[in-house]
């Protein structure tokens, strides 16, 4: 509990990041329970009301309860670009890895394929595949994350190249050690404070693309709520129904900015030689 | 004399560099570890000593590299094993302390996990027992509390901790040659002075074979028994440190020694060895390679290399002179 105190006090900003982050997935996860309303259950009767007591963010054009959508759009809002910098993570660091630490054909080939894909506006592609493949989440989800793989790995084997160098490493080959461990228990935790700032810029263009995609109604399908589609839903209202864009922004920006502050901490905690004592 | 228990035979290291030019960086080198003895390896910086020592554990790119000549340990040629093989001898028969401690040691591991982590690795002891010896090996090399410097990251300690700790390391495994790459030149000299006294006092009791490569005179002096002087990849002399001390006979070592200063001295200026060591991409099959510097060079020494010759105390040295210089000491 002591550390636990001690911790909150180095890292005021990170902690309470953590704690928002954590309500908020607490409420998107019990959705079923706090939702006053049906996310989908229309009332044209009561369309872009203003918020009241009834309707604490307001309605939408179809009366449908604002704050309801809200909890039930983080559902997809936070585990859709988990899922995209997950797949791109997992690809994209050993890829990195090994394309630095080899170097050679290996890395030029890969390096290669990198710039090609990065020299494609990743809407348009993701469009095209998402397209192609018939849209829905689970595709929008997996074309992202194909198309973050090389943001990850392009970053993982500049840093693998600068460690390589490091006269650590080649102490480890003196004492013996294979390949493997080499660049998975002495290298990689040397890229991981970059890894993380990356991957957390990424959740944040995750969350934006997959928005943007739903918007082109390729991701998210309606009814069903997402804060990215409320977010484009929202512009045509903006004038005479702003609480209905403001939540849905409110809430991706909230989200964003803490996921971006957790991983300046977690950078911070994970460098003994940064960590305040 | 103490039992040989490496011994390299004409061993030459010839690296291609990118425009596929060739570097002789060792040309033809022959020495002996011997058990219980400290061998010390001269000479200025890019005359190929650190390439030698990384040579008996294969540290250079495969790619670019090829050799020629033996290393032999145990009976074995270490230039033909396999990685396999390599990497049962490494850390763990022989193993090997870096010039630059600061940046050999991983800064984001516990110094405790990177002591065990090689222990483990080769010892196949339990992690219990690991960290019993490792804090064991801490304590020997004179760190104080080793209980709580077991948890603690390279950067909380100093210089000359971190350079016992990287001699913790290699001595973890109880090898039985330690090859130490210019331990001392990152550190001020009290420091110097008690790195390479805990050397001597942990040679001794492990009876192992200790290679020191430095630029330092001094520290050849302080510790060393065999000396032999490297100039552009090549050994110029070899001998018992005393000899080389009194009686120096090639050129280069008298330039060297000569370029110390010396406590009594009144010369206002110290005596340099003019010129530049040879490129190393040039063949010098047909010539001295000190030729080009040295004050006595004659005809001979730019189109004959000049054969090693072994005088009777086991003083060997290349020199078209050598006759000359016999008398003259």
């Amino acid at each position: 509990m002591k550390t636990f105190f001690r911790t909150i006090k180095k890292y005021p900003l990170a902690v309470v990041s953590a704690i928002i982050l954590c309500i908020i997935i607490v409420l998107t996860v019990l959705a079923l329970v706090l939702a006053p309303y049906d996310p989908t259950a229309t009332d044209i009767l009561n369309t872009t009301k203003a918020p009241d007591s009834m309707h604490w963010l307001g309605t939408d054009m179809q009366g449908r309860d604002v704050f309801s959508r809200i909890l039930y759009g983080g559902r997809t809002a936070l585990l859709a670009p988990l899922a995209v910098v997950a797949i791109a993570l997992v690809i994209g660091i050993p890829l990195g890895l090994f394309a630095g630490y080899s170097g050679g054909k290996f890395d030029n080939i890969l390096m290669r394929i990198c710039d090609v894909i990065l020299a494609f506006p990743s809407m348009l592609i993701a469009l095209l595949t998402v397209a192609f493949l018939g849209r829905g989440l689970q595709n929008a989800i997996a074309v992202l994350g194909l198309f973050y793989i090389p943001m990850i790995a392009r970053m993982v084997r500049a840093q693998v190249i600068v460690q390589r160098e490091q006269n650590y490493v080649e102490a480890c080959h003196a004492m013996g050690y294979s390949t493997l461990r080499t660049v998975f228990i002495h290298i990689l935790p040397n890229c991981v404070s970059a890894v993380i700032v990356q991957a957390t810029l990424c959740l944040g263009y995750a969350m934006l693309d997959l928005a943007a995609l739903s918007y082109l109604g390729l991701g998210v399908q309606p009814p069903m709520s997402d804060w990215g589609y409320m977010l484009s839903e929202g512009k045509q209202v903006l004038t005479f129904a702003p609480w209905l864009p403001l939540s849905a922004g409110a809430a991706i920006m909230i989200t964003v900015a803490c996921f971006n502050f957790l991983g300046d901490g977690l950078d911070d905690y994970l460098d003994p030689r940064r960590k305040r004592v | 004399m103490g039992e040989n228990i490496l011994d390299i035979n004409h061993l030459s290291v010839t690296f291609q560099n990118e425009g596929g030019k060739a570097i002789h960086a060792v040309r033809d080198v022959n020495f002996a570890l011997k058990r219980g003895k400290v061998f010390g390896l001269v000479g200025e910086s890019g005359c190929g000593k650190s390439v030698t020592v990384k040579t008996i554990l294969q540290l250079h790119d495969k790619k670019i590299t090829s050799y020629d000549g033996e290393i032999t340990y145990d009976d074995q040629n270490i230039l033909n094993m396999s990685e396999k093989e390599l990497s049962k001898l490494r850390g763990n028969h022989i193993s090997m302390i870096f010039q630059d401690s600061m940046t050999s040691l991983n800064p984001l591991i516990k110094i405790g996990d990177q002591i065990t982590e090689v222990i483990i690795r080769h010892q196949k002891l339990s992690k219990a027992e690991a960290k019993k010896r490792a804090i064991q090996i801490m304590a020997d090399v004179g760190i104080t509390s080793p209980e709580m410097r077991f948890k603690q990251y390279p950067h909380e300690f100093s210089g000359g901790m971190q350079q016992r700790i990287m001699i913790a390391i290699a001595l973890a495994c109880e090898p039985t040659i330690l090859l130490a790459d210019e331990p001392t030149t990152a550190l001020d000299v009290t420091i110097q002075a008690q790195i390479l006294k805990l050397l001597r006092n942990i040679k001794d009791k492990n009876n192992m074979a200790l290679l020191m490569i430095t630029h330092d005179l001094g520290v050849v002096a302080n510790i060393c028994d065999e000396v032999a002087v490297m100039y552009a990849g090549t050994i110029v002399e070899y001998a018992d440190v005393k000899t080389l001390f009194q009686k120096p006979l090639h050129p280069y070592t008298q330039g060297l020694l000569k370029a110390m200063p010396q406590p009594g001295m009144n010369k206002s200026r110290l005596e340099v060895i003019e010129g530049q060591p040879p490129k190393l991409v040039k063949s010098l099959a047909n010539q001295c390679p000190f030729a080009a510097r040295c004050k006595y060079a004659m005809e001979k020494c730019f189109t004959m290399k000049p054969q090693e010759v072994v005088m009777g105390d086991g003083h060997r040295v290349s020199c078209h002179r050598v006759n000359v210089l016999k008398e003259e000491v």
